[in-house]
């Protein structure tokens, strides 16, 4: 390539012949970077927010799915798992969807769910979470997805899309008196999503925390 | 121009803004004052404009009709540039400052058109004049007779409405996913009621109306509601619903369609009355209704009688001379004269004189009124005409006058017409049709009523799941009483369907008019002369009798002939009227000549409204964690399945073809690094896992070890391929499979298919996990030795990783997965991550692969490195291909069952003339172009098609044009010579069959 | 249209993708019987009436439902789970 890339971590060292390293690795892997990238600065509204976004990238994302006669046996090791910092959303007969703040959920599970009782699935680097909070947030959500928002429970998840873009969508406690919603999208939409959010948030003014 | 507005009082102008500003709007370039207010049609009558467009085929003046979106004649053209919006009703737009509208269909102006001698010939244009002038046979070499081609110029430019703009438009679009238990449509007197009904009851209500100001006829009524005059207690009503939270009123909104399961589609004109869209606001905004119950409170549309010039600009419905004296304060003339068959003819008369407007006739063609009737004609002063008809109207331009006979309503007969009034405006009332056009959408069969000589919408069908209920006028409820009760009544059953409670009553007291709204059954005075039945389109009452001679005389033969009812008003005020004169011509009941259905949209509908949001961008585009690096390096992207991919990284003055044959040299002879993130990958787990796999591809996977990959063919059920790829097993119940990147979706859905319908009992959960991972193919006979410098943790040398081996490593701290996996023939490996480190791992790659000058290569390199090769890709899978064509036959199992086992082994899939893979090789040095034929002869006479090209490149290991192609029996034809033949392109070039394997056929590269 | 997803409740249609005859049932998996995977494959009567046919709910959980539609109206009249989750989810829908 006629142009040098700078690469983002630098690693240890990067001319050594040996053909195969066995050394233990010295360098701590770089922060993931989020598909949505620059498009997701902050941002204000230029009047009052009747939305306003933020991004994050779980710690960890796991789907269990259990079988139909081991669902109550998956359900208490998942409980185990559960607590501070632990999102556990039920989406399904005997299926879950799980963020942590904390990495390494997918390799706990894994140990607690044998094959025979459920499949663990890592999604941690798929889904991007975006909350969306506001005045208007129904508003926005509902122009762009087939949802009755109005109906939809604190706490109640669905798993829904727009235009095709996969999404779960969790109704969080309200912050102050707006509603709020994280909404889990795949990472090769995310940007594409995002961008529609911006222009569909445009009209009740949008901020991005 | 002469001022026409009235003096505006209490009852005078309720719609109109009682602050003096004025607005200045232009039509034709000359520009006006209106009232905020003020629709177009009602400023331009109050600046004394009459003449508002020329007819769609003959070219004759027209002005306004209507006070609604019925309008048939007074279509404009608005805005400009990409703004630019043909054939939009004068009646509805709301005018701002700066409007610009012009008029339609004339040349060179509105006032002198060229073109109306169109009408001079006489019969030139009726029904049926394009079927018998202009068909016939083909002139040889032309696609229609030389006459029509000769003609069509012309009459392409003399027939027709509004030009569509050619530029982009600016504005955006939007939708809304709405949810209530009960859709009030229409916000009138039975609308409102019922409004008020539903939402006593605590449901979510959402109220909708086409008009700006919602009330329906209650902005203009002489009545008392609660003491109140109609508008204000309606703007009241309307306030209190507006205050409840559990109802959303859409004024601007018009319900266009009622679908199946109670699903609505209404269009919300957001920014229509502004000269352009607020930032962030669209234009309209498409709602998409979800309703457990609807009440239906559209009214009914005025309907015209048919008469000699009866199209003159000043003739109009007698409502909407009303509407525009009361609502609007506007004089629909200096002089008015009504026609009527009913008692509301008469009780417009007295309102628009009590307006201030000047009556000076009432014609009926009645024998008697009542006496209440006769007592509001005698108000106006007007001179009463019974038992009497227009016969004839005068003027060109404008109105001047109209004839007057007598008229026998039993027989139909006319007498001399003896008597000329003059006059400017005739307003003309020949009963009232319910607007069931939504109802009729969904099934609901219409039913006549004799006494209001209308159809009724009928019953909801029993065969739709969406659910409503008919009120007021719609439901042939007329007056405000019938109103109120029927759209309480209406709102109680539809609260039942949402299973809520009856709410409670609350109807004003009313003081007021009660007429008969049941017409006299004349629909037609035939006194001679051009006779109009549907105005925009033409069509004349001798046409329909014209249809019915010929035979045309099903209603939907009389439609298609003489396209009644086909414009863009869809017929509203013309479509009984029509089926009178045709069940007349033909001495049967109305009824019995049938009705149509009616179609969505109610009025016409901007495309861009339907497309909402998703215009500029029909389809959401997925970003690999690499595609920003792609496109700042310049690389070419399109679109693959629903990825955007580099096509090729060109270097500074650098071609597609340059690039790709230095990128793919690149990887032929050091190393080269492809963004394959794009790969479908779907996680497959569980305790029958390997069962289930081994049910889906054709070939072997039951043994395949831990930590291995194989590649695997997957076949439809009849036998034919479907898709490909490597699938590696991470754990005893553990697989990655990997499909192609445009197929990943329909694989998805095979196996959820086989998983959730053919085998339900096997223990396997599918996932897709192709965002999990990044990916990135490093190929090149130096490929080990850069991953030798930057993964840890993992033994790439042959031992430690075998051909097909999976490993787990380190690169930059990253854990990754290294798969020694070959697309392009050479040694080659494949590096996943998390997608979130996708780039990270691509510097990495890139930075070790410094001393090797390693090359990054777009898809046309990936192409032209597996094409030489020989390997297989979507062009290759083509729907018609068998393992067996593309010489993979090896691949099918024959001691397994799966998924296209059997049907696969019909004798048709072995014959031995079926098109095979081979490859071809230009012997000239000519391209060979994509989509050519392979043929035995020269280029005079090349024989039949025996085959075709699937992929072509420039091989540059081979220096020179090659293809992959299907061919005739072509795995026993290597070394034959034939020609590729393009003869679109014009290209013919003589080619040598191969086998398709041209570089390394043994494999020895990528196993070394 | 609506149906109703045995685990999503009722969506619109244009969440789920179209996936053909519910009624054609895959021949046991050892099975060679020509004609019953040509009938299997090919053999629809395309029904101007009642359909029972299989959606997928690709915009939402990704299972199938068995929805009962007449073709000629659209009325939906019927939607029933199918997959190894059936049993535990019937009585969830119409």
């Amino acid at each position: 390539m006629a142009e040098k890339k700078k690469p983002a971590p630098k690693i240890a060292a990067t001319k050594r012949k040996a053909p195969v390293r066995k050394t233990k690795p010295q360098v701590i892997a770089p922060d993931p970077v989020s598909p949505i990238g620059d498009a997701a600065m902050p941002r204000a509204a230029s009047g009052n927010a009747g939305i306003t976004l933020s991004e994050r990238l779980p710690g960890s994302f796991v789907q269990v799915q259990a079988w139909p006669d081991t669902v109550a046996k998956t359900q208490a090791a998942i409980d185990k798992h559960a607590g501070e910092g632990v999102t556990t959303m039920p989406v399904g007969p005997g299926r879950w969807q799980i963020e942590s703040d904390a990495p390494g959920l997918e390799e706990a599970l894994r140990k607690a769910l044998k094959p025979e009782v459920a499949a663990v699935t890592g999604l941690t680097h798929a889904r991007v979470v975006i909350t969306a909070s506001g005045p208007k947030v129904d508003w926005v959500l509902a122009s762009g997805i087939a949802l009755d928002f109005a109906m939809m429970d604190e706490g109640a998840v669905a798993l829904t899309s727009h235009h095709g873009i996969p999404i779960t969508l969790h109704r969080l406690p309200d912050q102050g008196e707006a509603r709020t919603y994280d909404l889990y999208v795949t990472s090769s939409y995310a940007r594409d999503f995002w961008d529609w959010l911006i222009r569909a948030g445009e009209e009740v003014g949008l901020a991005v925390a | 121009m002469s001022n026409h507005r009235l003096t505006l009082r209490d009852h005078v102008g309720t719609l109109i803004d009682t602050s003096h500003v004025t607005i200045n709007f232009t039509f034709d370039g000359k520009t006006y004052q209106g009232r905020k207010g003020d629709t177009l049609a009602s400023a331009l009558l109050a600046n004394g404009v009459k003449l508002m467009a020329r007819s769609f085929k003959y070219h004759r003046p027209r002005g306004v009709f209507t006070a609604g979106s019925e309008e048939p004649s007074a279509l404009v053209t608005l805005r400009s540039g990409g703004r630019r919006e043909p054939n939009v009703r004068s009646t509805e737009i709301e005018i701002y400052e700066g409007l610009e509208a012009i008029s339609q269909n004339r040349f060179p102006s509105l006032a002198f058109d060229a073109m109306a001698v169109n009408q001079l010939p006489g019969k030139a244009f009726a029904a049926g004049f394009y079927y018998k002038t202009f068909m016939g046979p083909k002139a040889p070499g032309h696609a229609a007779t030389k006459f029509w081609e000769f003609c069509e110029g012309f009459i392409r430019r003399a027939a027709g409405l509004g030009k569509a703009p050619l530029e982009a438009d600016p504005d955006d679009y939007a939708r809304m996913h709405a949810f209530c238990d009960v859709l009030v449509v229409g916000s009138g007197a039975a609308g409102l009621a019922a409004a008020r009904r539903a939402a006593s009851a605590g449901a979510r209500v959402i109220l909708c109306d086409e008009r700006a100001t919602a009330g329906g006829s209650l902005t203009g009524i002489a009545d008392l509601l609660g003491g109140e005059p109609g508008h204000v207690w309606a703007s009241d009503a309307l306030a209190e619903l507006a205050a409840m939270d559990n109802v959303t009123i859409l004024t601007r909104t018009t319900v266009q369609s009622m679908f199946d399961d109670g699903t609505y589609l209404a269009i919300e004109r957001v920014a229509d009355h502004k000269l352009r869209p607020a930032p962030g606001e669209p234009r309209q905004r498409a709602w998409q209704i979800v309703a457990k119950s609807a009440v239906i409170a559209t009214g009914a549309l005025e309907r015209p009688m048919v008469f000699a010039g009866n199209d003159r600009p000043g003739v109009m419905l007698a409502d909407a001379a009303r509407r525009y004296a009361v609502e609007f304060g506007v004089m629909p003339g200096r002089a008015v004269t009504v026609f009527t068959n009913n008692d509301t003819g008469w009780l417009a008369a007295r309102d628009m004189a009590r307006a201030g407007v000047i009556v000076n006739g009432i014609i009926d063609v009645r024998e008697d009124v009542s006496d209440a009737i006769r007592a509001a004609g005698e108000e106006t002063r007007a001179a009463i005409h019974l038992h009497s008809a227009v016969t004839g109207t005068h003027g060109w331009n404008a109105l001047t006058g109209v004839n007057i006979g007598s008229f026998d309503e039993r027989t139909g007969e006319v007498g001399p017409s003896n008597r000329r009034l003059p006059c400017d405006c005739l307003a003309v009332s020949g009963g009232w049709s319910p607007a069931f056009h939504l109802t009729s959408q969904q099934g609901g069969k219409p039913l006549w009523d004799a006494e209001l000589q209308a159809f009724l919408p009928g019953e909801p069908s029993e065969h739709s799941n969406t659910h409503w209920h008919g009120a007021g006028a719609m439901a042939g409820q007329f007056g405000l009483r019938a109103a109120f009760r029927s759209g309480e009544e209406a709102a109680v059953k539809a609260l039942a369907d949402a299973g809520l409670g009856e709410g409670e009553t609350n109807r004003p007291d009313i003081e007021g008019d009660e007429p008969d709204h049941a017409p006299a059954p004349v629909f037609e005075i035939r006194s001679g002369g051009k006779a109009f039945v549907d105005l925009q389109h033409d069509v004349t009452a001798d046409d329909v009798r014209l249809a019915e001679r010929e035979g045309f005389r099903s209603v939907e033969h009389l439609k298609r002939y003489t396209t009644l009812g086909m414009a863009t008003d869809q017929g509203k005020t013309s479509n009984i009227t029509g089926l009178a004169i045709m069940a007349q011509t033909r001495d049967m009941a109305i009824p019995d000549v049938g009705t149509t259905r009616f179609r969505p949209p109610y009025t016409p509908t901007a495309i861009g409204a339907v497309a909402g949001e998703a215009y500029g961008h029909l389809v959401p585009v997925r970003r690999t964690p690499m595609q920003d690096w792609h496109e700042a390096k310049g690389a070419r992207c399109f679109p693959n399945g629903p990825w955007m991919r580099p096509e090729s990284y060109n270097a500074q003055g650098e071609s597609v073809e340059q690039a790709y044959i230095r990128e793919a040299k690149a990887v032929r002879s050091s190393v080269g690094i492809v963004d394959v993130s794009t790969l479908g990958k779907i996680d497959i787990q569980g305790p029958d896992a390997t069962e289930f796999i081994n049910r889906i591809y054709s070939n072997a996977f039951a043994k395949l070890p831990v930590g291995k990959a194989r590649y695997g063919l997957m076949l439809r059920e009849d036998g034919i391929l479907f898709d490909d790829g490597t699938t590696w097993r991470l754990d005893d119940h553990r697989y990655l499979m990997t499909t192609t990147t445009a197929g990943a979706g329909l694989v998805m859905e095979h196996l959820e298919y086989h998983r959730d319908v053919v085998w339900p009992d096997l223990n396997v959960a599918i996932t897709s996990v192709t965002d999990e991972w990044a990916g990135v193919a490093v190929a090149g006979p130096k490929s080990r030795d850069l991953l030798a410098v930057c993964v840890e943790d993992c033994d790439v040398s042959d031992a430690g990783l075998p051909f097909m081996g999976v490993r787990d490593g380190i690169i930059s701290g990253i854990p990754v997965k290294v798969a020694r996996l070959s697309f392009s023939g050479e040694m080659a490996f494949e590096v996943y991550c998390g997608f979130t480190h996708g780039q990270a791992i691509w510097d990495a790659l890139l930075e070790a692969g410094e001393p090797f000058s390693v090359t990054p290569y777009g898809l046309e390199a990936l192409g032209t490195l597996r094409i030489e090769k020989g390997h297989v890709a979507g062009p290759e899978l083509d729907g018609r291909t068998t393992p067996a064509d593309l010489g993979l036959a090896g691949m099918v199992s024959d001691k397994k069952n799966f998924v296209g086992k059997v049907l696969g082994q019909r004798p048709a899939f072995a014959e031995s003339d079926r098109l095979q893979l081979v490859a071809i090789q230009s012997l000239d040095g000519q391209r060979i172009r994509g989509g050519s034929h392979l043929v035995k002869g020269g280029r005079d006479e090349p024989g039949r098609s025996e085959g075709h090209t699937t992929s072509t490149c420039f091989s540059p290991e081979l220096n020179r044009y090659v293809s992959l192609a299907l061919l005739e029996g072509g795995q026993a034809r290597h070394g034959e010579r034939l020609y590729a033949a393009n003869p679109i392109r014009g290209t013919h070039v003589a080619v040598e069959v191969t086998s398709p394997h041209m570089v390394d056929p043994d494999g020895g590269r990528m196993r070394g | 249209m609506r149906i109703i997803c045995p685990i999503c409740g009722e969506r619109d249609s244009r969440e789920f993708t179209y996936k053909g005859d519910a009624s054609a049932v895959r021949p046991a998996l050892d099975s060679d019987d020509m004609d019953a995977h040509k009938a299997y494959v090919y053999r629809r009567t395309n029904p101007a009436g009642t359909h029972r046919e299989l959606w997928l709910h690709t915009g939402g959980c990704r299972t199938h439902v068995i929805v009962t539609r007449d073709t000629v109206t659209h009325q939906i009249t019927k939607c029933e789970p199918v997959g190894p989750f059936a049993e535990q989810l019937k009585g969830v829908v119409k």
